[in-house]
């Protein structure tokens, strides 16, 4: 992947940049904001990796600049860790992910990974998440043993938890998916349709997680 | 008034009511004076018209000599005329231009009577007396009236209140005068006190020992106590300074140390892992170096400034769910739940959610390095509210239940890569927000919870 570095700390930018070259990525390390958003603008890149705090323009500024023309390289933020708005402001402007400094580089990388797979898996149509294949367009889900049948509702809570890969959901989020916004269901419902799916994706790379109180959370064993 | 110097003050207060009282002393008694000199006049007055009466019936209605007008204008200052009138307003002697008589004037027998008027476009002074006179030649009632220019009256007027008013103005010069100097002199201690404070150098925050007046020695106990305060501050800020500078030189020690054995590693395999130590190395130091700025933060945020109400529930979710998606493929089982009705707390919800950040961190790191359960529970209660987070690990020994929220201690060496610094932030911010945390005795594993009253 074609990998665009902004980030002014040129020693913490070297470090990152060897450990994406290191993985087979192409990097383009630029130090200045200003001079960051007219790359981004003319030459685009698969990801961006954004500091926050830059000389001439913020990340934020970027990012916002960028989505305003419809730009949609897909944007991960590195933030320090001073203030609980950044996220939010971070997620705000139309940044995909962010990332509180200081990280693991292994972190980075899988989140760059993340992002870069979901922009190749919208371009093809077909996901893969562990040993299974997500065919949105078609609504079919192999596993390694062939097509597995799953009703719509089951479906859809896969699709629910593919999005979120790797993040909790909310009880109330799923219900709020599956039946509608503000729909009355019983948790038990919820329960009982995740235990199935559960039953059904055994041996296939992939764990769905429970998190009592918070929720579930879809885990690709293989990576 | 209230940016004016004390001694303007006092100054102003005391001698702007000084004037006023001293100007009405003045006006009073130029008005008596002047009432008194009023009288004496009237009754000098009264008393050459009495001369001339007589004067005129001993020498039997003639002129008076003009011996007699002379000394009298000499010894008055002013000129003296006169006029008698016989029974029927019948002129007797003396001037005709008369001046007139008040319309309501009644003039009773034996009594004078006195008034104001003019006389030739002058301002006099006239009596009035009617007497009767039983000579053949009078024969009833006469009617003397005498005047005099009243210029000599005027000009002692105008000097008692010339005398009032130099006596007022040397009355108030002195005693402002007075007033000033003693300000000054009564204020003498606060300037040393000044001084003294002004002269103090930095380091020094000893209290202040020199005998001050009874009105600013709260003042100065209260500075005292501000610098026994700051002095406790300081200490405490040097110290950690110390610590934290004694606690870096350990692991960037090991950063040159490694850092030099790599670049002397053999052989490319050991090379990699060398630096592959290197690189934890330089983890631990990261986190160190961030507990620390959490550990500052904390400390310089304790000010009720960044406080707002939130929602207390909705913060621990978030940052459970964030640690549920960090921790759960390690085969660490993450809970949360709600006890009690969910209301919003009062607080700093940054320095909070690093409070909880660090508790449950402290949980999977310490609790469960090879898998487990950690729980975490918010008890809203009516007096305060509970942020709990338990582990299924090995639990804290008794004898260090209390010493694991100091600073740098740790419960072993081990290779967790902790610093020492996590529960100490925990119970900053806990006791910033008028808080505890604390160890809660468990029969398996630990349990540790911040309490935060409500108010």
């Amino acid at each position: 992947m074609r990998i665009v570095l902004v980030e002014d700390n040129e020693r913490l930018a070297k470090g990152i940049e060897n450990a994406l070259r290191d993985q087979g990525h192409a990097v383009d390390w630029i130090g200045d904001g200003l001079e960051a958003k007219k790359f981004l603008e003319t030459e685009g890149a698969d990801v961006a990796v954004l500091d926050v705090n830059l000389p001439g323009l913020t990340g934020f500024e970027i990012v916002r600049a960028l989505r305003k023309q419809g730009i949609t390289i897909p944007v991960i933020l590195l933030t320090a860790r001073t203030h609980l708005d950044d996220r939010v402001e971070g997620l705000d402007s139309g940044a995909d992910d962010y990332l509180v400094k200081p990280f693991e580089i292994a972190e980075l990388t899988a989140r760059i990974r993340a992002l870069g797979r979901r922009r190749a898996d919208i371009r093809a149509g077909v996901e893969e998440i562990g040993e299974l294949r997500f065919d949105r367009m078609a609504r079919t889900l192999t596993g390694p043993e062939g097509l597995i049948d799953l009703p719509r509702r089951e479906l859809a809570l896969f699709e629910c938890f593919a999005d979120q890969l790797g993040r909790i959901v909310s009880k109330d989020r799923i219900s709020d998916t599956l039946y509608g916004v503000g729909s009355e269901v019983e948790p038990n419902a919820i329960e009982l349709l995740v235990s199935r799916l559960r039953r059904k994706l055994a041996g296939t790379g992939v764990t769905i997680r429970t998190a009592r109180g918070l929720g579930y959370l879809l885990d690709d064993d293989t990576k | 008034m209230k940016g004016w110097s004390l001694r303007s003050r006092l100054f102003v207060l005391i001698v702007l009511p000084l004037i006023l009282v001293a100007s009405f002393a003045a006006f009073a008694r130029y008005v008596l004076a002047e009432r008194m000199s009023q009288r004496l006049y009237d009754d000098t007055l009264l008393a050459v018209a009495l001369t001339i009466s007589r004067d005129v019936v001993l020498s039997e209605g003639d002129v008076l000599t003009e011996q007699l007008l002379d000394a009298l204008t000499k010894a008055l200052g002013d000129p003296v005329y006169y006029r008698i009138e016989g029974p029927e307003s019948r002129f007797v002697t003396g001037y005709s231009d008369a001046p007139e008589r008040p319309i309501d004037a009644e003039v009773q027998s034996g009594i004078p009577y006195f008034y104001d008027s003019t006389s030739l476009g002058l301002p006099v002074r006239v009596v009035t007396l009617r007497e009767f006179i039983a000579e053949p030649q009078f024969g009833g009632w006469v009617t003397v009236d005498v005047w005099q220019t009243v210029n000599q009256r005027e000009a002692l007027s105008l000097e008692l209140l010339a005398q009032a008013i130099i006596l007022m103005a040397i009355v108030i010069v002195s005693a402002a005068l007075l007033v000033w100097f003693g300000i000054n002199i009564g204020l003498r201690p606060l300037l040393e006190l000044r001084e003294a404070v002004a002269l103090r150098s930095p380091d020094d925050l000893g209290p202040i020992r020199r005998a001050v007046p009874k009105e600013v020695r709260n003042l100065v106990t209260a500075m005292n106590s501000l610098f026994a305060r700051l002095s406790d501050a300081f200490a405490l800020r040097d110290a950690f300074i110390s610590d934290a500078a004694h606690q870096l030189r350990n692991p960037i020690a090991a950063i040159q140390a490694q850092a030099e054995a790599a670049t002397t590693a053999p052989t490319e395999e050991e090379l990699r892992s060398r630096v592959a130590e290197l690189a934890e190395t330089a983890r631990r130091t990261g986190r160190l170096t961030q507990q620390l700025l959490s550990m500052e933060k904390a400390h310089g945020r304790n000010a009720t400034g960044n406080w707002r109400a939130f929602d207390l529930r909705d913060l621990v979710e978030e940052v459970a769910t964030s640690f549920a998606e960090k921790v759960l493929r390690r085969d660490i089982s993450v809970s949360f739940q709600v006890l009690g009705n969910a209301r919003s707390v009062k607080g700093d919800p940054v320095m909070i959610r690093e409070a909880i950040e660090n508790l449950l961190d402290n949980a999977s790191r310490y609790g469960c390095p090879n898998g487990g359960e950690v729980d975490l529970e918010i008890d809203f209660g009516a007096q305060d509210v509970a942020i709990r987070v338990t582990d299924s690990g090995p639990g804290i020994p008794e004898e260090a239940r209390d010493r694991v929220f100091d600073r740098f201690f740790r419960l072993n060496d081990d290779a967790s890569g902790g610093c020492g610094l996590g529960l100490a932030i925990v119970r900053q911010v806990a006791e910033a927000h008028g808080g505890t945390a604390q160890v809660v005795p468990l029969a398996n594993g630990s349990a540790m919870e911040i309490r935060i009253p409500h108010e």
